[in-house]
């Protein structure tokens, strides 16, 4: 590794949060794990092999939603990395009043917006692409009411696993079937995948809202 | 009449440990009570099932706080030596126990990173604070996220809570055993270790 301007802005961002948020530094760590980037940015590849539902489409750029978007992490690998249209703004939401503040200092290109999934109105946005890769943290019925209350066309990215172990996990699916199934009847042109992760198995579908 | 409750969850502590402390409880405690196990493997009359299987361990103390009425709660590792009927006033607030005799007072930078606490939930007392464990399952994925156990929820999170004053309260870790409850704090995890 060399040893660069990126990295030194990167410790001085940490060194802020250490002084401004010290019981957070760790959280924000965890955040950006290797586990982290990867389910992530395998989500990021998948979607930029989601071609043709943006060949239609008209829009110069696009809104993306990040559900339970913690420190940012999805939304700017989304922003460096997603080639198949130009991005207008991503939104990154959370309840977590932190999670803003945090994420601010360290990508402050990402619009962070303070609000908790269950309360946010899908229908009333223009999102073309809302992402939730927390679906095992959520009650079923919050990710089910996201997609409901979207328009159509709204393209569906959600990631879930079958990791019980932790107790934060309160939803999760047993294979990928059980979580494909979860959506046949709000979603179509559904494209499934899964990763091994070790200790468990991440799942991912891709779906656009019927 | 009082509510003295315990948790017994999982297989960190053999039934015993629940049998042991009711026991003591009656010995000690003289003022009118009953005594009320939570467990998820209900056995006995008095025995509760959890309310929230979901969670684990020591959450569910958080969740006795859901109950009303003047009430007691006793961790499984503790020994009750001699009278604690001065536990019964001060119902109206919701109080745990000051761990600075045993801990020392900390406020350095590793104590504030990782979210440490310096107080200590062996021994509650509360009535009508429900809203602490409200507080708790609005954002419970965060909680659980942040904090290692409900003494740190409760130091770091705001609560409303008040400490004990007390000497007739003590941990091992002062080499105090004559007071009227011990507390065997993280004693019994080096004793398991140890068997195994």
């Amino acid at each position: 590794m060399k040893y660069s301007q990126q990295i030194i802005n990167v410790f001085k961002d940490l060194k802020t949060i250490a002084k401004k948020f010290p019981g957070r530094l760790l959280d924000a760590l965890d955040c950006f794990n290797q586990n982290q980037f990867d389910c992530k940015m395998w989500l990021v590849d998948c979607l930029n092999q989601y071609p043709y539902h943006f060949k239609m489409k008209t829009k110069d750029s696009i809104d993306i939603a990040i559900l339970g978007g913690w420190y940012g992490l999805m939304a700017k690998l989304l922003s460096d990395n997603f080639t198949l249209k130009p991005i207008r703004n991503i939104y990154s939401y959370d309840f977590d009043p932190y999670a803003g503040q945090l994420g601010r200092i360290l990508f402050p290109s990402i619009e962070f917006v303070e609000q908790d999934v269950k309360d946010l109105k899908i229908g009333e946005k223009s999102f073309s692409i809302v992402i939730n890769t927390s679906c095992e943290h959520m009650e079923q019925q919050i990710i089910d009411n996201s997609i409901s209350s979207a328009p159509e066309n709204t393209l569906f990215v959600l990631q879930s696993n079958n990791y019980t172990e932790i107790q934060q996990h309160i939803n999760c699916v047993e294979d990928l079937d059980t979580f494909v199934n979860q959506y046949t009847d709000s979603l179509t042109n559904i494209r499934y995948y899964k990763k091994d992760m070790g200790k468990y198995t991440r799942f991912m579908i891709l779906g656009v809202k019927k | 009449m009082i509510s003295v409750y315990c948790v017994n969850w999982g297989t960190k502590y053999p039934r015993e440990f629940v049998d042991t402390l009711k026991a003591s409880v009656q010995e000690h405690l003289t003022v009118p009570h009953k005594f009320i196990c939570y467990t998820d493997n209900p056995v006995e009359e008095y025995d509760v099932p959890v309310k929230y299987p979901y969670l684990r361990g020591v959450w569910h103390k958080l969740a006795l706080l859901e109950n009303h009425g003047d009430s007691l709660f006793f961790d499984l590792d503790i020994k009750i030596n001699s009278n604690i009927d001065f536990l019964c006033e001060d119902f109206d607030k919701f109080s745990v126990l000051d761990s600075a005799p045993w801990k020392g007072q900390k406020d350095d930078a590793v104590f504030r990173m990782t979210q440490n606490t310096m107080v200590n939930s062996s021994v509650m007392r509360w009535s009508d604070h429900a809203h602490i464990f409200e507080k708790f399952q609005q954002h419970r994925d965060m909680y659980l996220r942040l904090y290692s156990g409900i003494d740190r929820f409760i130091y770091n999170e705001e609560v409303d809570y008040h400490c004990i004053q007390t000497n007739k309260i003590t941990s091992w870790l002062q080499n105090l055993d004559n007071s009227a409850i011990v507390l065997y704090n993280g004693k019994y995890n080096e004793i398991q270790s140890a068997n195994n």
